[in-house]
């Protein structure tokens, strides 16, 4: 500047030292301040995507058991450990006489973000398939969908709070249809989420004898990294500060949702995993994962089912029967259930 | 001889102590970021578990105002110890101090880069 006023006029050196310090000064602050406003420019990011992903806005249902002409009762329960309500139906099977049995009972839990009748799937269709082949169906809304309580989702974390609440109900509490009696048999059947979850509860629970996980995630993070950006056009950059975000606001540790690490605890119970190829929210390589970590354990039943051509969670709409046939000739296996081999005997 | 010797430690003393005060004063800014939103997280935990789940909507209300006024307060506390170091060194290096300015820029270069560090992990991690 002052070189443009007076011409000719040459700084001195104090006033050279000057400028460069405030140069120095200037180029320092510059970089603090990008640096901060990057860094709370992904913390705000990473937040917002971390609301999103553990709070869904909940799903209206448009269908009931009553549109499959299904005989059902609203149920309400607790999950075990925090003690949050839950919703669901109970649906008794129905024997080849058409009399009615809760004998072996088929807990059905629910992906995400979805409900007890989530469409997409086909829930109710599959749940009606069990029940004309002598199974009852118990299928409920995780914690944060449909009817049951507020609370984050958690992708499995405390989801299999849930799962293990609806054993104690079929075990303990009271049951609608009381002159069927108590459950003797109790499986799982779970999609995506809810075969993670189903997986992650069942590794603890004895009770539920037999696991149907149709497209779950071994490790959540995969699901994070792979299957989020794909349906949501988030940037895989975006999963570290959406776990600390999570854990931040929320205390859930996404992380720590690895049923891969604990389904060999599933033995010698038998799991049926099955995957369409063409899944591109979970990679069909999680199954594979999941599959070799379950056979790890001695005296493991494990069976696996790639489906050709179907999607993530669409085995059934691929398959139709087949796939309701081929689940209900896994459950006639598990010794203890008889509700299969009635039905079919008959 | 000693005499001289004396007073080169007293010079490399003196130097020493400029250049921990100029770190002491660029470490600032990233301090009362850490020790503001730090406090934030830990209230913020403490609530979620006073409150519970059984009211997770007021629960998630609480935490969010927490955090929120908690970055928000860091970023003040950021820009204005920032202004005051920066201050600092310009008076520094106005009165010839170089050891104790040249060691606050340092200091808030570092700085810039651990505020950046969980951008370039999520870069830089699989």
């Amino acid at each position: 500047m002052s070189t443009l006023l007076s011409p000719g006029k040459t700084d001195t050196p104090v006033q050279e030292a000057d400028r460069r310090h405030r140069y120095l000064r200037w180029s320092v602050a510059a970089l603090l301040i990008v640096s901060m406003l990057v860094t709370t420019g992904y913390t705000l990011i990473s937040g917002y995507m971390a609301t999103q992903l553990v709070q869904q806005a909940r799903l209206p249902y448009h269908t009931t058991p009553a549109n499959y002409h299904l005989s059902f009762r609203d149920v309400s329960f607790t999950s075990r450990e925090d003690h949050l309500a839950l919703s669901g139906w109970f649906i008794p099977g129905i024997r080849p006489d058409g009399s009615l049995t809760t004998r072996d009972t088929i807990i059905m839990v629910h992906g995400y973000p979805g409900n007890r009748a989530t469409e997409t799937v086909g829930m109710l269709a599959i749940a009606s398939g069990f029940v004309h082949h002598g199974f009852a169906v118990l299928t409920f809304d995780l914690r944060a969908a449909g009817k049951s309580a507020a609370a984050p989702e958690s992708m499995g974390h405390y989801e299999q709070r849930d799962v293990l609440g609806a054993v104690d109900f079929l075990q303990s509490d009271p049951l609608p249809y009381p002159e069927l009696g108590r459950p003797q048999a109790i499986v799982g059947w779970g999609d995506s989420m809810g075969a993670s979850t189903l997986l992650l509860a069942a590794a603890q629970e004895p009770a539920i004898q037999a696991v149907v996980a149709d497209s779950a995630y071994g490790e959540l993070l995969t699901f994070l990294k792979t299957g989020l950006p794909n349906h949501s056009h988030v940037s895989p950059l975006l999963t570290l500060g959406l776990l600390e975000a999570a854990q931040a606001i929320y205390g859930v540790n996404l992380a720590a949702v690895r049923p891969v690490d604990v389904v060999k605890d599933l033995a010698p119970r038998p799991v049926f995993f099955i995957q369409g190829d063409k899944d591109d929210t979970v990679p069909p390589s999680q199954m594979e994962e999941l599959a070799q970590a379950a056979r790890s354990a001695p005296g493991a039943h494990v069976q696996t089912w790639l489906v050709s051509g179907a999607g993530h969670a669409g085995s059934f709409h691929q398959m139709s029967e087949v796939y309701i046939n081929r689940i209900v000739a896994f459950y006639m296996a598990v010794p203890g259930l008889k509700s299969g081999v009635a039905s079919s005997q008959s | 001889m000693a005499v001289r010797v004396e007073k080169k430690l007293e010079y490399t003393g003196t130097r020493s102590k400029e250049y921990w005060r100029g770190v002491l004063y660029g470490v600032l800014p990233l301090a009362v970021v850490v020790v503001i939103f730090g406090a934030a997280l830990l209230l913020a935990a403490l609530l979620r578990q006073v409150i519970g789940i059984a009211a997770f909507e007021l629960q998630q209300s609480v935490v969010l105002v927490v955090l929120g006024s908690g970055l928000a307060l860091a970023l003040i506390a950021f820009t204005l110890a920032l202004i005051w170091t920066l201050r600092q060194v310009a008076m520094w290096q106005h009165n010839g101090s170089v050891e104790c300015a040249q060691a606050a820029l340092w200091t808030l270069v570092a700085s810039s880069v651990v505020i950046l560090l969980p951008v370039l992990l999520a870069l830089v991690l699989p």
